[in-house]
């Protein structure tokens, strides 16, 4: 049986060197040594050894060292090829490791390394404690959350919606981009998604403005959308609607969101009828003047659409040398249009 | 000299010395020395000499407690390879030692955070033991995301 004396028994037979140096020998051996114990390098030259060493240091007490280290060589080739990490305990390769890399890279690589780690990848705790970890470490300061939904999975779903919404972000900016739903059939991602929306602002009562992209949403949704951010100034949607009647939502928000300032409507599809019905809450009737006053920014671009009467209220107001559409209001406010108009 | 002397056995049966106040950060050792009076040889049987040499240089610090946070931040960056990090934090784990483990953790994820997924195989040696049908049952599930 060979000892290695490391601690103090060693100091107190060498009472010259002080413990402080003495460490620090220890661990230019054991780098100098450890790529040798690692199998990267077969050779080592005593003399670049000795090299490491301040001019005090004895010869014996280097081979000294040396014979220490010889033991833990042989045995660390052996020792690190047949080493299995994965029979690490899950605490400390899940939990404590694993863990920080953060959900992008546990979906890129980590779970894609090998059964055992999908396995730890798998476990809810995973992903409880990272939704846990950014939303809180945000104190109140959040902004701007964007929350990927798996859509096989509703409890982690629901949890993060209440996660995130526990600590309600008090700015301004909430985006929502559940890719993940799109791969789904379209029935249950307005069913899904409609749910996750509703249960993501309810406590968001203080919101002032909000972007959907790439969402499929129910008109009803947008309604209890609206009715739950009364504070809800500017709002945007760029995807077109998979409901037939792409009115309802314009209605919807219509109906729902008074305050609006600014209404970004890019992509989406709608007839004349639900933009006089906006047209109709915000400016009331009395378009120029309330424009003015009100709406600053009011973009409204209808694609996929062939061209359409124009209503006579929307006729007057824009003008028919701009051909591109865009109208500006005297007055600072700003109208504008998509191609139709012109 | 007077200061009580524990002796640790690591799994190849080597022995190291460490005096028992400084050994007793590792809550496990403190529970042993606190049951039997730890006279005998304490046995480690999953740590290997070389992980308990790092973790008994790692109790000898001589550092003040204010320093402490940076000094086990740079003893696990000077062994910054991550088998040896792994052992460290294994060795941490049976010993109960929170910091250093917590440590030891912290810098393999920092290591391993910008690998791909083969540097993540080839640095802790694992082999792909999946067949190529589950690896497009992932890749259809998590379709989003690439």
């Amino acid at each position: 049986m060979k000892t290695l004396n490391i601690s103090s028994k060693q100091k107190t037979e060498n009472e010259n060197s002080t413990p402080i140096f003495e460490n620090d020998c220890m661990s230019i051996v054991r780098k100098s040594l450890r790529p040798i114990c690692k199998g990267k390098r077969e050779w080592l030259m005593i003399s670049e050894l000795k090299g490491l060493f301040s001019e005090e240091i004895n010869p014996a007490k280097l081979a000294y060292f040396l014979i220490g280290y010889n033991v833990n060589i042989e045995r660390s080739l052996t020792m690190s090829e047949s080493r299995n990490w994965l029979q690490m305990p899950d605490e400390i390769m899940g939990e404590m490791i694993l863990q920080r890399l953060g959900a992008v890279q546990i979906l890129m690589s980590v779970q894609k390394v090998c059964t055992t780690w999908r396995r730890i990848c798998k476990d809810p705790t995973m992903w409880k404690i990272i939704g846990l970890m950014a939303v809180h470490r945000s104190c109140g300061e959040l902004i701007d959350i964007t929350l990927y939904f798996d859509e096989t999975n509703d409890d982690l779903r629901d949890h993060i919606s209440r996660l995130a919404l526990d600590e309600p972000p008090s700015g301004h900016l909430v985006g929502l981009s559940p890719r993940a739903f799109e791969i789904s059939e379209p029935a249950l991602l307005l069913r899904y998604y409609g749910l996750g929306v509703k249960c993501a602002v309810k406590r968001l009562s203080h919101l002032e403005t909000l972007e959907l992209s790439n969402i499929y949403i129910h008109a009803e949704d947008i309604e209890v959308l609206g009715r739950n951010c009364p504070q809800l100034k500017s709002f945007t949607m760029n995807r077109r609607f998979l409901d037939c009647n792409a009115d309802a939502h314009t209605y919807a928000i219509a109906n729902s969101m008074p305050g609006l300032r600014h209404l970004n409507l890019t992509g989406t599809l709608g007839t004349d009828d639900g933009v006089q019905a906006i047209l109709h809450v915000y400016l009331d009737g009395n378009l120029e003047k309330l424009c003015k006053e009100r709406i600053k920014d009011f973009k409204y671009k209808r694609d996929n659409i062939p061209e359409a009467n124009e209503d006579s209220e929307i006729d007057d107001f824009y003008d028919d040398d701009d051909p591109l559409g865009d109208y500006g209001v005297s007055g600072g406010s700003d109208i504008s249009a998509g191609d139709d108009y012109d | 000299m007077s200061k009580k002397t524990l002796t640790l056995m690591s799994k190849d049966k080597q022995l190291f010395n460490i005096e028992e106040h400084l050994a007793v950060q590792s809550v496990t050792i403190r529970n042993m020395v606190k049951e039997d009076g730890a006279s005998s040889v304490i046995p480690l049987p999953r740590v290997d000499s070389e992980t308990l040499a790092l973790v008994i240089e790692y109790l000898n610090r001589q550092q003040a407690p204010e320093e402490d946070e940076d000094y086990v931040k740079k003893f696990v960056d000077e062994r910054g390879e991550i088998p040896t990090l792994l052992e460290l934090a294994q060795a941490a784990l049976d010993l109960d030692i929170k910091k250093l483990m917590d440590a030891a953790c912290m810098k393999v994820a920092d290591l391993i955070k910008d690998f791909t997924l083969e540097e993540v195989r080839e640095a802790l040696r694992i082999e792909n033991d999946r067949t190529p049908e589950e690896e497009k049952a992932i890749r259809d599930e998590f379709q989003w995301a690439f």
